[in-house]
């Protein structure tokens, strides 16, 4: 049996998105920097799969970092593998916008399109570095967030799902006025598991505070288009349950799981399996031979 | 020794972990771990030994496991550095193919590579251990005997599988200090063994032969189980209330089955909570 090119467009996504919602089911993106999720993902019909460079740390077993390498490049390494076993489901994949060695970002965008890739996501941000105001510093020198806007009119103008990813209100507003069909609102790092922060760390957020940061950006979304889908990413949201709280108190419409299912649920399933494997008795001792 | 040390191990020293977890009644699990957070976790969970194989990698992308994609001995060498950042209280045990042409007149430089490394022990795989071709060109069944003879002469662990008499006994008499009777292709999961594998009794009396074999040639000799049916804790009761094994080695069952689960099952939870945005 041939296997089909996974050629899914904009428009088709978009559609997509809509018809979850009118099930009556939140949008589920599951991030992936491994074939193995990506592929299960799918069968238990993911939206999304969401290839960003966080991935790679998050299978290393160390705390979620997005600099071990170029953040671009370990997008680019990661993609076939997760490409390679996804058939119809639509994978996004990050692009540092800010990469200083690769300036031609349209170039990169149809570079992406000709791989397969069926949407391009603001990831890493410069806001999202260093407190936000990096992005901003930056613009004097050419390598500023504005990047960030020009890639998701690129990625639009190009057909392919332009997914923006902002930790304020005023930047999902520029997303979206630049042309985003989807804004992640980031609720930062996933609190909890092995080695994400804990409830009540310095600049975690409180679930109040996550339902006002998400109630603000979808205000800043909405005065700019109706249209575009918004779904949150982290905080609290490192388990399914948590986001009941979420869903009672925004319009949120969905949620980007990257930690809460490539770290936390991993983490959980397989410690419990090699407890369970530890659990059964042995019928004598050792050795049974000079029992 | 304290239980609680810090790697590296030596030999001794994991004997004596593994001879603890027995004399309290309790199976010997490894877990076959190809990336740290699986390594982590099944370490967490109170795994005794961490296995890395490069055929892991192969069920990390999605695949089912698959031998020909990479060159074994480089790639497993190359993955320990992921594994002991996240590992500090657990052997840690590669995967070396003593058939490799890379190696062809010095298995001795294998064993050194690994120990080297960091390992704190090897397990002879891959391995090709029937193939008459291999044999006849001086890469078969043989150099998995070697191979463990060097280690057990450098007083460096060795855990082997053993797919049918000759390899078990041969082990075994090598000076393995645990060998690992292997019931084919694990069943289960999106990409398991489905029609083609044995059924429980089978395994259980094929991984049961074996074990008898093997203690005929070294008494003391952990015997632990792996694959086929022998995919869940259930059947390993099974297994333990039908045979002289000492416990088991998980790959398939620790690294895809489970990894496949935590996506499915967790998925489907965030899929039950309803937007109220939504229709």
């Amino acid at each position: 049996m041939a296997i089909p090119e996974r050629a899914i467009t904009r428009e088709q996504i978009i559609q997509r998105l809509g018809a979850t919602l009118e099930r009556g089911e939140p949008i589920v993106a599951v991030g992936a920097g491994v074939g193995i999720i990506a592929k299960v993902a799918e069968v238990a019909k993911a939206d999304m799969i969401v290839v960003h460079a966080n991935s790679r740390s998050r299978n290393l077993g160390v705390p979620t970092t997005t600099h071990l390498g170029n953040p671009t490049q370990m997008v680019l390494d990661m993609y076939p593998e997760i490409d390679n076993v996804v058939d119809d489901t639509p994978i996004v994949c990050g692009i540092d916008a800010t990469d200083g060695m690769r300036r031609r970002l349209g170039r990169l965008v149809d570079h992406y399109k000709s791989i397969g890739i069926n949407g391009v996501s603001n990831f890493p941000t410069t806001v999202g570095a260093g407190g936000g105001g990096w992005g901003k510093a930056r613009m004097d020198v050419g390598m500023g967030v504005d990047r960030e806007w020009e890639l998701m009119t690129l990625a639009r103008d190009a057909g392919l799902l332009a997914v923006g990813n902002a930790h304020v209100p005023e930047m999902a507003k520029e997303l979206t006025a630049s042309g985003a069909d989807v804004i992640i609102v980031r609720l930062g790092l996933t609190i909890g598991g092995d080695s994400g922060p804990r409830e009540g760390m310095p600049g975690v957020l409180t679930k109040e505070e996550e339902v006002e940061l998400v109630n603000a950006s979808i205000e800043a979304v909405r005065s700019e288009n109706k249209d575009t889908f918004v779904i949150a990413h982290g905080g609290h949201l490192g388990y399914p349950e948590a986001t009941e709280y979420l869903y009672a108190n925004t319009d949120v419409q969905g949620v980007l799981s990257e930690s809460a299912i490539e770290r936390i649920a991993v983490e959980t399933y397989v410690q419990n399996e090699i407890a369970r494997f530890k659990s059964p008795t042995l019928r004598g001792a050792f050795p049974p031979n000079h029992a | 020794m304290n239980d609680t040390a810090i790697r590296p191990y030596t030999r001794a020293q994991i004997m004596e972990r593994l001879r603890a977890q027995l004399d309290a009644g309790k199976p010997i699990v490894g877990a076959g771990s190809s990336s740290g957070l699986i390594a982590k976790s099944a370490a967490a969970g109170g795994a005794d030994i961490i296995i890395v194989y490069n055929t892991g990698r192969t069920r990390l992308m999605g695949l089912a496991t698959s031998h020909l994609l990479n060159h074994a001995n480089p790639t497993t060498l190359a993955m320990y550095d992921e594994i002991s950042n996240v590992v500090l209280d657990k052997p840690i045990v590669g995967g070396a193919e003593a058939q490799d042409p890379t190696y062809l007149n010095d298995l001795k430089r294998l064993v050194g590579d690994y120990q080297e490394r960091g390992y704190d022990g090897l397990i002879n795989f891959p391995t090709s251990f029937r193939s008459d071709e291999r044999n006849n060109v001086g890469l078969g069944l043989q150099r998995d005997f070697d191979m463990v003879k060097i280690a057990r002469d450098n007083d460096f662990f060795t855990i082997c599988y053993g797919y049918t008499a000759e390899q078990c006994k041969g082990l075994a008499a090598a000076g393995a200090d645990v060998v690992v009777p292997h019931a084919g292709w694990t069943t289960g999961g999106l990409a398991g063994a489905r029609s083609s594998a044995m059924s429980l009794e089978a395994s259980v009396e094929h991984v049961r032969n074996l074990i008898d074999l093997s203690r005929a040639e070294n008494p003391d000799i952990i015997c632990l189980a792996h694959g086929g049916p022998l995919a869940s804790p259930e059947d390993l009761q099974y297994l333990y209330d039908n045979s002289g094994a000492q416990g088991f080695l998980g790959a398939s069952s620790a690294e895809r089955i489970p990894v496949e689960n935590a996506v499915l099952e967790t998925v489907a939870e965030f899929k039950s909570r309803k937007p109220r945005v939504a229709a």
